[in-house]
């Protein structure tokens, strides 16, 4: 989550700064979308353009990125590694030889100040390895081995970001994650979303009109199947996930109750005329079925055949936007509609729902790592006239606990706005940790025992949980300075480093780092 | 989000024929090519006719159970005139694959055995052969302006020509055009064999065994020998007024090919052609012959004599000598007759005359026995097994259809058990357009205009069931030698569902037009 924009003061005693200055800031020193690795905890630092890497007791160092600055991040598939963006400014500097070279931004002539880019692969802290990839290409998706990144622009880019010459803004990229070593296809369109097969062979591009198969290994388009006939008609997929064997891609369509079926293996297409406009689809590998639910429809579609898209619809009492599965479980909600409060389990083998109504509208659910409870954060009612306790409870933020080998619903009222909420099971237990926005603690709550909770007394109010790959969590605080905590929920240990997020801050480098390096 | 327009492209479906248009009752002589029915009114048709004519309009002959096409035992072919495509679906794994033809393929038929589907393409005035496996496709041209296409029954030859009567037209392009030029194709050569033959043809026939192919015009009868290297027509006067001759109607072909009758519309006698000595010779009937039909064993030639009220039955081999007439009932009309598959009996009714009444005629007594319907009679079949009739009905009342009927105003649909004549009758909401029975005989199906259903014929019970379609029904047939019927329904992208009746299981691929743009 990140930091609404903050005004900073700062009354600096340092020598070599006046004696009283203010400085006011209108953005945040670190950004608190932190991504946490095996090794500690990355942070991007936007003002000073840096990258920190963050330890345990109070240990923080920046990563080397040879003046590049960092645009964003994301950790690789088992979280060992931090796949980087980042970005420089050169000069096309077109004076003589005998001149000496352009330093600093600065000394860069009008028009001629450019930026380029990479993606930088950084392992325990450094940087191991890079690939010159444009800034305007902001699109990333892993293979299920971690061992290739397509990287593409899609339609969130800024076009400030796309520069150069010539631009081929349908261009896809492959990338070795061990070597760096990029491969470029033009696929001739935008992709919207790119889906993999389980066994990473094959990647489905999808994107306004069309849908692209890609060979992963050859790095070639296999096929291309188009989603209408009409280069007038745009069919736009809304969401596409591919059935338990990978045979089938199963795309709904924004606003038509088309769902579209593209056989890889016999290529072909068929469509199947829903019952409404789907707002999500699901496939559950265990039981081998697809779900679908609609947002104005209160049915829920289970796809039992996908050969011949055998269907068979359950009427609901409410319907659901959102689908969560687990263990051949399906657990449906609504987060679009204020009046919609259902939490409902359905069974993907025998098809039987069981219905659970929490006491507001649901912002988010979850289900627990054991598949025993769905754990929702419920919003606050618009309608103040409700008084009472009634009243007291829909005009707060509120936690919803349904157990799913059961039918009861715990309802509970929060403090605050949960703005971080991560299940765990121990020892036999499960419990819901829960971070309140503006609350100084962290809440362990027994989900077989909703009523009783621990916390954890926190340095600074909480802006976001993650977790960490060698166990426990990290904390991302509303601290200026930066500021992470680690915490052991074995131990119930807390451990927190600060005052990474001013590192080099005063520094004015207008320096162009990478202007006369080979 | 506004949500798009999709203008529905109105999908001619056209499925191949194994065996072109075989009737269920007329195994021996393949008809192809209707003549009838499209005709115009009679009444300023008849000026030199010696008949007594009646009031009534000819008799529409519309075998309701042939008109289904039929397919392979592992696939339909659907072409799809829109996209220029010939789509193939394998059943039953649905698996399809679509191929580009000729502009406009308006007609398609697959060879008796299996291997090649055959499509006109009516635009581009060329036929696409296409390998039913690969889906190779080959290219013949042909004689443009042509707008119907007939296969022989071994799939050997194509003929291509023009029927003033037919809905299917195109604009005609460039100077000069000949409306009775044909375009005769031998499939496996691909050798094209343009030819002249009468004025005005109204059908194309071939004899059972494929050997000689004719073309029936109002003037002449023009017999083409497929025997021989190059062949060329050879053309037989049939009216002695050429320049006012009457509307030949329809011909049937002895099933060893040799000779053949016409009926001409308004005229007392038949056209016996010898189409060896390619001689005419007029055949004695009743008043007013408005319907031809050869029993299925091919040894009868039956015809009815609307004028006199009559059943004239020749013996096919020699027409002239030893014919048996029968006297139908004066109580009603009769225009036309239907042959049971096991020449047992033949169903005699008018579909012309408003009236309600069909008759069971027994071919081994000649006994006649009548019924009544609910409504005036629009077509008539029999299933294979010739243990029940489907007998459509229009909406229009006819003559004594009581406004209290629940039919009146209604299209409906009887079946007639054959052996007790018991009989039960379907409202309708609208006419049944397309009709297919399994090849066992027991169930039969039928799709309405406008109507998205698919209505299942229960033969043996006379019960019917109605299975719901995604979207209006186009076309219906069934698998050949399956129980599985299928039927093409409108559909942007196209649309097609399988039925199997053992399980009522109903699978439907939707946007098999889309294959065609798959890129591998």
């Amino acid at each position: 989550m990140k930091l609404n924009p903050l005004f900073f003061v700062f009354f600096i005693g340092c020598t070599h700064w006046p004696e009283s200055q203010t400085i006011t800031l209108d953005s945040p020193l670190w950004d608190t979308d932190i991504v946490t690795l095996d090794d500690g905890v990355y942070a991007m630092l936007p003002l000073s353009g840096k990258l920190a890497r963050i330890g345990t007791d109070d240990t923080w160092q920046l990563v080397g990125l040879l003046g590049a600055k960092p645009m964003s991040m994301r950790a690789n598939i088992d979280h060992t590694q931090l796949v980087t963006h980042v970005e420089w400014p050169m000069c096309d500097d077109d004076r003589g030889e005998d001149d000496p070279p352009i330093q600093w931004i600065e000394d860069c002539p009008d028009g001629a100040l450019y930026w380029d880019a990479e993606v930088a692969i950084i392992d325990a802290g450094k940087r191991i390895v890079t690939a010159p990839v444009a800034a305007h290409i902001n699109g990333m998706e892993l293979s299920p081995d971690g061992t290739t990144a397509l990287l593409y622009m899609n339609d969130d880019v800024e076009s400030e970001f796309v520069t150069g010459p010539v631009i081929d803004l349908s261009e896809i990229i492959f990338l070795d994650m061990e070597t760096g070593d990029t491969q470029t296809l033009s696929i001739g369109f935008m992709p919207q979303s790119i889906l993999f097969t389980q066994d990473g062979t094959r990647a489905v591009i999808l994107s306004q009109s069309k849908v692209l198969i890609l060979d992963m290994i050859k790095r070639e388009i296999l096929v291309s199947y188009p989603l209408t006939l009409d280069a007038d008609m745009a069919v736009v997929p809304s969401s596409a996930v591919l059935s338990p064997d990978d045979r089938y891609v199963l795309i709904s369509i924004e606003g038509r109750p088309d769902l579209y079926k593209l056989d890889l293996e016999v290529v072909s297409i068929d469509l199947e005329a829903l019952d409404g406009v789907p707002s999500a689809l699901a496939s559950d590998p265990l039981t081998s079925r697809t779900v679908i639910v609609y947002k104005d429809s209160p049915t829920v579609d289970v796809i039992v055949d996908h050969t011949y898209i055998e269907r068979h619809s359950i009427p609901l009492d409410e319907p659901a936007t959102d689908i969560a599965l687990q263990d051949g479980i399906a657990v449906l909600y609504n987060t679009t509609d204020q009046e919609t409060h259902d939490i409902v389990k359905l069974d993907l083998a025998s098809l039987e729902t069981t219905e659970y109504v929490t006491h507001g509208a649901i912002a988010t659910m979850r289900i627990s790592p054991e598949g025993n409870y769905a754990v929702a954060t419920i919003r606050p009612s618009t309608d103040v006239d409700n008084g009472g306790l009634e009243g007291f409870q829909s005009s707060h933020w509120g936690l919803a606990i349904a157990d799913l080998h059961g039918n009861s619903v715990v309802s509970l009222v929060l403090e605050a706005e949960p703005v971080g909420v991560e299940l765990i099971a121990h020892e036999d237990k499960e419990y819901a940790l829960l971070l309140l926005d503006g609350v100084h603690t962290l809440i362990s709550i027994d989900l077989s025992t909703p009523g009783s909770h621990t916390t954890v007394e926190l340095p600074s109010s909480p802006a976001s949980i993650d977790v960490n790959p060698r166990g426990g969590f990290t904390i991302a605080h509303r601290s200026a300075l930066g500021q992470v905590s680690f915490f052991d929920p074995s131990s119930g240990e807390l451990q927190t480093t600060s005052g990474f997020a001013a590192a080099q801050f005063f520094t004015e480098e207008e320096i162009l780092p990478r202007q006369n390096t080979d | 989000m506004r949500r798009p327009y999709f203008p529905i492209a109105m999908m001619v479906t056209l499925f191949g024929c194994s065996d072109s248009a075989t009737l269920a009752a007329h195994d021996e002589d393949t008809r192809s090519g209707e003549m009838t029915a499209d005709m115009a009114a009679p009444s300023d048709e008849n000026e030199g006719g010696a008949a007594d004519m009646d009031d009534f309009e000819p008799e529409v002959e519309d075998d309701l159970l042939t008109l289904m096409p039929a397919t392979t035992p592992q696939y339909v072919f659907v072409a799809n005139p829109d996209r220029d495509t010939v789509t193939r679906i394998t059943v039953p794994g649905l698996a399809v694959i679509t191929t580009a033809v000729g502009e406009n393929p308006v007609a398609l038929a697959i060879t008796p055995d299996h291997q090649t589907a055959v499509t006109f393409n009516m635009t581009a005035n060329t036929l696409s052969i296409i390998d039913a496996e690969s889906l190779e496709v080959q290219t013949v041209d042909i004689r443009s302006g042509r707008n119907q296409m007939v296969m022989s029954p071994d799939g050997e030859w194509v003929i291509c020509y023009f029927n003033q009567s037919a809905q299917e037209s195109d604009a005609h392009s460039g100077g000069a055009q000949s409306f009775n030029d044909i375009s005769l194709v031998h499939i496996a050569t691909l050798t094209h064999f343009p030819m002249v033959v009468g004025a005005n043809p109204r059908g194309v026939h071939f004899s059972a065994n494929s050997d000689v192919a004719l073309v029936i015009a109002d003037t002449y009868l023009s017999k083409i020998d497929l025997t021989v290297d190059e062949p060329a027509p050879e053309h037989i006067q049939i009216a002695s007024d050429l320049v006012d001759p009457p509307k030949a109607e329809e011909v049937v072909i002895a099933p060893n090919g040799l000779t053949a009758v016409v009926r001409q519309f308004g005229t007392s006698s038949l056209v016996h052609v010898d189409l060896q000595a390619l001689t005419a010779t007029p055949l004695d009937v009743g008043d007013n012959p408005t319907d031809l039909d050869i029993s299925p064993d091919g040894g009868t030639l039956v015809a009815v004599a609307r004028g006199s009220g009559e059943l004239w039955v020749y013996d096919i081999d020699d027409p002239f000598a030893g014919q048996t007439i029968v006297d139908l009932p004066d109580s009603a009309i009769f225009g036309s007759v239907l042959l049971s598959p096991d020449n047992a009996r033949g169903l005699v009714y008018s579909t012309a005359s408003g009236e309600r009444i069909i008759a069971n005629w027994d071919r081994s007594t000649n006994e006649i026995t009548l019924a009544d319907l609910v409504k005036p009679i629009t077509r008539v079949g029999i299933s294979p097994t010739g243990s029940t009739a489907v007998v459509a009905h229009s909406a229009a009342n006819g003559i004594d259809v009581s406004s209290d009927s629940p039919y009146y105003n209604r299209p409906a649909l009887s079946l007639i058990d054959l052996d007790t004549f018991f009989s039960t009758a379907l409202a309708l909401p609208a006419e049944p357009t397309e009709f297919a029975h399994t090849p066992d005989g027991l169930t039969g199906f039928f799709v309405m205009e406008g109507q998205p259903y698919l209505e299942v014929l229960h033969y043996d019970t006379l019960i019917h069931d109605e299975v719901s379609l995604k979207s209006m029904p186009v076309h219906l047939g069934t698998m050949l030698d399956t129980d599985t019927a299928f039927v093409s329904q409108e559909h942007h992208l196209g649309r097609i569902s399988f039925f199997h009746p053992d399980d009522d299981s109903l699978q439907t691929i939707t946007g098999f037009e889309l294959n065609a743009n798959i890129e591998q």
